[in-house]
């Protein structure tokens, strides 16, 4: 069996088990879609504001399995024994947490679907296909420091304090990050530390799209920036778990 | 291969914690060998050792002539942990058909649900599995792969009668078809039913090892039971011909005196005072 076959059958059983989760599907897939309904469209009045509540809203969705759900699910994960019974078979390195970004990826693009099908049910949301194509490549590529943030806190913080520490890292940072409404109506503190943020940078990196406007150099490179201190920060937790675990 | 498993001097600490000290052991083909301890005798950590999820600090463990870390090797190895969950969303069959992907030929599906009387569940989640039902399905997993050897951590524990009997036979089928198994427990019922070798572990030292009837030969006392006063009466001694002799002597009215050899639990106490 090869890599990619074994990936395959991870990431199918992994996704299997989560559809079967009736909080997993209705907290990662409906619940944004619902906050769009209620809070989102009701607001858009004024001329392309449907567009930029409708990015932002795809990035709260995605946030909601890439941060929340990998965080929470790496960390309850890895204290059963069926974490260590699949680790005695002979499976390859790295496909656990492979098959987990895979479905992760799948579980965000219902996300993402549900918040567009929101929107174009109910609003009269107008976006060309060059625009569709690059939505899809910023709200993927932007979701990358995010998905490292959720391993990080996966591996480092165990299952029986994860969900409040997740909980609070999202809704915080999408709160002060503007995903929830636009930064320039946030508290003038909050508004202070906003730009800094990893979801300030995402938002304003699918905002730009929206509004037509460059995408401000400063706000790329903090998301490269953050992806590379994440990326690393994996990296020696992975280490760190594997010496802890299996050691 | 003389030995299918081999293990010498290992010592494995956690912390200041001493687990393992100097610990050596073999197993051979077409063998049952039955790790036998109190808890925190050193058993589950060995057997992690032995699948590679827990590394010796000194030492040497090789399975067939290397180690737990080779792919090729693990696929020779069915193992089953002393506890046991299973992704609870996921149907019996389901978690079965994804052990049986990392293997290249597997056994069928189905064959292993009915020799485990597992078919009947077959589209039950394994969360509402009962702890006999997840020892059956563990051990159907382990032996997906028709592996050579099975390391089985407490296999039988928090199991029914029935549920026993049936591991209890599909072990010794296995040995029968040239398998050798390594299983920890301290059900000592366990050990004298399946094993053809004990190892007695205590606070991580080989305190004894050898047959069945080697480590009960370990203890030189007799049981003797007797009916005296229509009480029964049961004595443990060195000399069994001595003590009925005197018996004889002191013109006692005694009846049904049977002589027996130790128990296996009786050689095991006896040989953990002796240490």
């Amino acid at each position: 069996m090869n890599y990619v076959t074994q990936l395959f059958w991870h990431t199918y059983f992994l996704t299997l088990e989560l559809l079967r989760q009736p909080m997993y599907v209705v907290s990662s897939i409906l619940f944004p879609s619902m906050f769009f309904w209620f809070f989102g469209i009701p607001n858009a009045k004024a001329p392309g504001a449907i567009t930029l509540l409708t990015y932002s809203f795809a990035c709260f969705s995605i946030l909601s399995v890439v941060l929340f759900q990998f965080s929470v699910g790496i960390s309850q994960e890895k204290e059963t024994s069926w974490y260590y019974y699949v680790r005695s078979l002979p499976s390859f390195r790295g496909i656990g947490l492979g098959s987990r970004i895979i479905s992760g990826f799948l579980f965000s693009s219902f996300a993402i679907a549900g918040v567009i099908c929101t929107a174009l049910a109910f609003s009269d949301l107008k976006i060309t296909d060059i625009e569709w194509f690059q939505f899809l490549i910023r709200i993927y590529a932007g979701a990358i420091p995010f998905a490292l943030i959720g391993i990080c806190l996966g591996q480092f913080i165990g299952s029986q304090t994860i969900l409040p520490v997740a909980n609070l890292t999202y809704l915080v940072l999408s709160f002060a990050g503007g995903l929830w409404m636009p930064p320039s109506i946030l508290p003038p503190a909050i508004q202070d530390i906003s730009p800094y943020l990893p979801t300030r940078m995402y938002g304003e990196l699918l905002w730009s799209l929206a509004l037509k406007t460059n995408y401000e150099s400063k706000y790329l490179n903090g998301l490269i920036i953050y992806s590379v201190i994440f990326f690393a920060l994996t990296l020696f937790l992975l280490k760190r778990e594997q010496e802890k675990s299996f050691s | 291969m003389k030995h299918v498993i081999e293990v010498e001097n290992v010592k494995k600490s956690y912390g200041s914690q001493i687990i393992l000290q100097n610990l050596s052991f073999t197993v051979g083909p077409a063998s049952i060998v039955a790790f036998l301890g109190p808890n925190g005798a050193g058993k589950s950590t060995t057997l992690k050792i032995l699948m590679g999820l827990r590394k010796a600090d000194q030492g040497l463990c090789k399975i067939l002539g290397s180690t737990a870390h080779d792919r090729s090797i693990k696929a020779q190895i069915g193992y089953t942990s002393q506890e046991l969950s299973f992704p609870p969303h996921l149907f019996v069959k389901e978690v079965i058909r994804f052990v049986a992907t990392h293997f290249v030929e597997p056994l069928p599906v189905d064959d292993l649900l009915k020799r485990f009387e597992l078919t009947k569940l077959k589209n039950n989640k394994t969360g509402g599995l009962s702890g006999g039902e997840k020892r059956r399905l563990g051990l159907a997993c382990a032996l997906m792969s028709q592996p050579q050897i099975l390391i089985l951590d407490e296999p039988t524990t928090g199991l029914d009668v029935e549920s026993r009997q049936i591991l209890w036979a599909e072990i010794k089928k296995f040995k029968k078809a040239g398998g050798s198994v390594l299983l920890s427990t301290h059900d000592l019922t366990e050990a004298g039913a399946i094993a053809d070798q004990v190892i007695v572990l205590d606070e991580g030292r080989v305190l004894a090892q050898g047959s069945l009837s080697e480590i009960k030969s370990r203890v030189d006392y007799k049981k003797i039971s007797y009916e005296l006063n229509s009480e029964l009466k049961i004595e443990y001694v060195k000399d069994a011909d001595q003590f009925v002799k005197d018996l004889v002597v002191t013109n006692v009215q005694f009846k049904n005196l049977h002589i027996l050899d130790s128990s296996l639990e009786e050689a095991f106490l006896k040989i953990r005072k002796q240490k």
